[in-house]
């Protein structure tokens, strides 16, 4: 553990060291070796055709492959769900973006299939698997497909290609986030490139600021005045309609009391260390004092936050139907004006919260830190930082050309000063009349009508922005990959000042953000605390395959059971011990067997 | 022989397309059935793949929530059965009586449009209108002075409004092939009886039932065979935490345990499980209307 932190410290030091402009010519230095590389390789796979044995760094953009190289790839276009993604008459294989590679990096993209859902595509994938067809070049691996397309030996192992091709930045995250990245590995290679999450979506805490203030009450910092909030707004109501229609917490305990909105994380931080997730077996392996990981949901510490619940559920500060709702339900009832707290990421300010204002000009869900417990403890617990993986069929043969492309989209967005892989062309944006427009030199990249773009301008006849995602990430990148943590200068610069002018691409994007999206950003960050990590990232293992959905079911509903009354809290005990009969203690084991191999 | 060939040669010609696609998309997929028996791992195929026998049988029946699954997979199905069998011939029969034309047609069309909703719509509207918190059916309960009931999340009750969701669904559009038959039967019949002075309710008794008892006994016999259906979609949909030991059944167990952990063989051995006490039913119900009925299809 000590030396994973030293690690880890050391990476971070470097990334930021290197991410300093005056030191920028340290990172150049990296990128020069790594260009160099590249250049001989990309010839000698491009049978010579460029004759550039010695590309330097600043010409390195232009790169060619002459004769063009073909990748092949798979996509889930639904068609709707992206809204302005294409002009008219382009379409996903036929567009910019594409001919723009083309024409300038000499790669052609072509589709292996399209389908519009995405179990479609995860079906897809799994026949391919199955019958032996050809797998395209590149593709994203949806989750469960991950382990058998190493274990079948379809997909190539990517150690020597990030060795020798990536951009150093990208390899310095992997390694800083390699703890992430046990799903893809196998006798210590890495089979597919991780789409990294922003990873800042940490808990906060929501609360109804305009009923705050109606009762004449304070945020509340601790549980135990939590605890007032949600009995004033329970019993004294809030919304003064004179009616007892209010209750205090809004959440969704039908998958358990940790998923990806109005999640409890922060009441359990404030009375353990010990994270829980009763809703997948992969997650929430907390590591003890004896250094062994244990499963956080039948640990005894779980029973003050089930006591708490449980408590609040009698006294109707809870959900009464709680159990039966998911997170999209759950949230209705604070947007509905029901309730009045709920927990959840920075971006609920935006969605489902704002609702509430709709129905009531006057409600307002503001952003607070997250409350202490009795002894002063206080957390969230850790956000997933990769998505799915991108993975490469083990015969293609063109690497190195998708990483030519995939650097110069990842240092597009780094916007790094002085990066050899930064393509010039791409300064203002990707294509001109498309993702911006340029009005006698003034780059304008969205408003476009109040910026005052003349119509035959407007890359949209309606004046709405196209959204480039949907051209780069979904040809051969398998999805979007961001840096993660990127948004958090943004977010500092525009808190210190809501009107500063953006001045990189993800300052931009930032600033589109509704405001308290922003602010409650600011509050997860200057919050400052750590965040509880789950020790288990590898794959699943067999009794978890086997047993794990019963494991799932029986915690679900034995906390469920717990909260709503239908069984004393001592019921926890038996329900643990139930839990390691079952299976558990095997699962135990193997987590511990893998944890010591691989920490 | 010869001569029969040659005047019904293009009926076989029009039955060969159907024929041909049963063949390929019904019976070659059977076949798949033999990964039950194997560890099944999709890289590897049907023909590599390690035998192991009956073992995903033997897992099956040792899983402690085994016996709860099956048994609620029984319960709400043998309800559901019969529920869904006598509400839509009721229903068929009273229609059948009514006299004014635009009446029935536009009682008819509201019973069957829910038919074509799907459960994941419907369910989020069954939440909603079973809530606690205003719900309608709730609030209805508390003007009769009753107190309001957590339908979906207290268990004596999902079994309850499960069967009777359900049937809610699917009486309207069950009852058209009862319709269908009553308008069928002969009118020369009820005015004969008319005649002899038989009330409407000796007409129904006497004429409409034993006419229409075929058709019943035949969509009984076809019922039977998926007994252990109790509506994947539908509990799907409703069922949560609170009311696993009420509600989870084999599909959804299975769901959860063959395709969101990947234990396709373990699912196949379900499935076949299924489909073999399915196959067992029909049989027996077939041969019981044949017996009591005289009812054949062959």
């Amino acid at each position: 553990m000590k030396r994973y932190v030293k690690l880890a410290k050391g990476v971070t030091l470097s990334l930021v060291i290197g991410m300093l402009p005056t030191l920028a010519a340290c990172s150049d230095n990296n990128g020069n070796n790594t260009a160099n590389n590249e250049a001989t390789t990309n010839n000698q796979a491009a049978n010579n055709g460029a004759t550039k044995t010695d590309v330097p760094p600043t010409e390195l953009y232009k790169q060619k492959f002459d004769p063009p190289v073909t990748i092949t790839t798979a996509v889930v276009d639904d068609g709707t769900s992206r809204g302005n993604a294409f002009k008219p008459g382009e379409s996903m294989e036929d567009n910019v973006h594409l001919r723009w590679m083309k024409e300038n990096m000499g790669i052609d993209i072509k589709f292996d299939f399209i389908v519009t859902k995405g179990e479609d595509y995860d079906t897809k994938i799994r026949l391919l698997l199955s019958s032996n067809g050809k797998l395209p070049d590149v593709f994203g691996a949806p989750g469960d497909s991950v382990q058998n397309l190493i274990d079948a030996g379809r997909v190539m192992p990517l150690d020597e290609a990030i060795e020798k091709y990536a951009h150093p930045e990208y390899k310095k995250i992997l390694e800083k986030y390699d703890y992430a990245l046990g799903g893809v590995k196998r006798d210590g290679k890495l089979y597919g490139l991780p789409g990294f999450f922003m990873g800042d979506e940490g808990t906060v805490m929501w609360v109804r600021k305009d009923w705050l203030d109606a009762l004449g009450l304070q945020p509340p910092k601790t549980i135990a005045e939590l605890e007032n909030v949600l009995k004033q707004f329970t019993e004294n109501d809030p919304d003064g309609n004179g009616k007892a229609d209010t209750f205090g917490l809004a959440v969704p305990l039908k998958e358990g009391p940790w998923t990806w909105m109005g999640q409890t994380d922060g009441i359990v931080s404030a009375f353990t260390k010990q994270m829980i997730n009763t809703y997948d077996v992969t997650s929430y392996w907390n590591k003890g004092d004896d250094g062994k990981l244990s499963y956080g949901a039948i640990h005894p510490d779980a029973k003050k936050y089930l006591e708490t619940m449980r408590d609040w559920m009698s006294k109707g500060y809870l959900d009464k139907e709680a159990g039966i709702k998911d997170p999209m339900k759950a949230s209705e009832m604070a947007a509905s004006g029901k309730a009045g707290v709920m927990f959840g990421p920075f971006w609920m300010g935006d969605w489902p919260l704002s609702d509430a204002t709709k129905l009531n000009p006057k409600a307002d869900f503001e952003p607070f830190p997250l409350p202490a417990g009795p002894d002063g403890l206080v957390g969230r617990a850790e956000k997933s930082i990769t998505g799915g993986f991108t993975m490469f069929n083990k015969d293609f043969k063109n690497i190195e050309a998708w990483f030519a492309y995939f650097n110069k989209i990842f240092a597009k967005n780094l916007e790094q000063e002085g990066d050899p892989y930064f393509d010039p062309r791409f300064k203002d944006g990707y294509h001109e009349g498309y993702d911006y427009v340029n009005l006698d030199g003034k780059i304008i990249k969205g408003n476009y009508k109040e910026a005052g773009v003349p119509d035959d301008k407007l890359p949209l006849k309606d004046g709405s922005r196209i959204d480039m995602r949907f051209m780069i990430a979904n040809g051969i990148l398998g999805g979007t990959t961001t840096i993660p943590f990127s948004n958090d200068e943004p977010i500092k610069k525009f808190l210190a000042d809501p009107n500063a002018e953006p001045t990189t691409t993800r300052e931009f994007d930032v600033k589109q953000m509704a405001k308290k999206q922003i602010i409650a950003a600011g509050v997860r960050m200057n919050q400052g605390i750590e965040e509880g990590k789950n020790f288990f990232t590898g794959p699943m293992t067999p009794t978890m395959k086997a047993k794990g959905e019963l494991l799932k079911k029986l915690a679900t509903e034995s906390y469920l059971k717990i909260i709503y009354g239908e069984k004393p809290l001592d019921y926890f005990d038996e329900f643990a011990k139930e839990w390691l009969d079952n299976g558990g203690a095997k699962i135990t084991e193997e987590v511990n067997q893998w944890y010591s191999e691989n920490q | 022989m010869a001569s029969y060939w040659r005047k019904t040669w293009p009926f076989h010609l029009l039955v060969l397309p159907a024929l041909i696609l049963c063949i390929i998309f019904q019976y070659i997929p059977l076949f798949g059935v033999v990964i039950a028996f194997q560890d099944y791992q999709p890289w590897l195929g049907i023909k590599k793949s390690a035998w192991v026998g009956l073992t995903h049988f033997h897992t099956l029946f040792q899983y402690p929530d085994s016996k709860q699954v099956i048994w609620n997979t029984l319960i709400i199905a043998s309800f559901k059965l019969v529920i869904n069998l006598f509400v839509p011939i009721i229903f068929a029969l009273l229609l059948n009586e009514v006299v004014k034309t635009y009446f029935k047609r536009i009682l008819q069309t509201l019973v069957y449009l829910p038919h074509f909703l799907s459960w994941v719509i419907l369910g989020g509207i069954m939440i909603d209108i079973l809530s606690t918190d205003g719900g309608i059916v709730n609030r209805l309960i508390e003007a009769l002075g009753g107190q309001s009931i957590f339908f979906l999340g207290d268990g004596s009750w999902f079994r309850v409004t499960v069967v009777i969701s359900d049937v809610w669904k699917e009486f309207g559009f069950s009852a058209i092939i009862f319709l269908a038959t009553l308008v069928g039967i002969n009118p020369a019949l009820y005015e004969a009886a008319e005649i002899d002075g038989a009330t409407r309710w000796q007409q129904v008794i006497h004429i409409s039932v034993p006419l229409i008892l075929p058709i019943v006994i035949v969509v009984a016999t076809l019922s039977l065979g998926r007994i252990l259906d109790a509506g994947f979609d539908q509990i799907l949909n409703l069922y949560n935490p609170l009311v696993y030991s009420h509600g989870d059944i084999i599909d959804t167990f299975v769901y959860r345990v063959g395709l969101n952990n990947g234990q396709f063989s373990f699912g196949t051995a379900v499935g076949l499980f299924k489909s073999v006490i399915g196959f067992i039913l029909i049989i027996v119900s077939y041969r019981l209307a044949y017996k009591l009925a005289n009812y054949r299809i062959f």
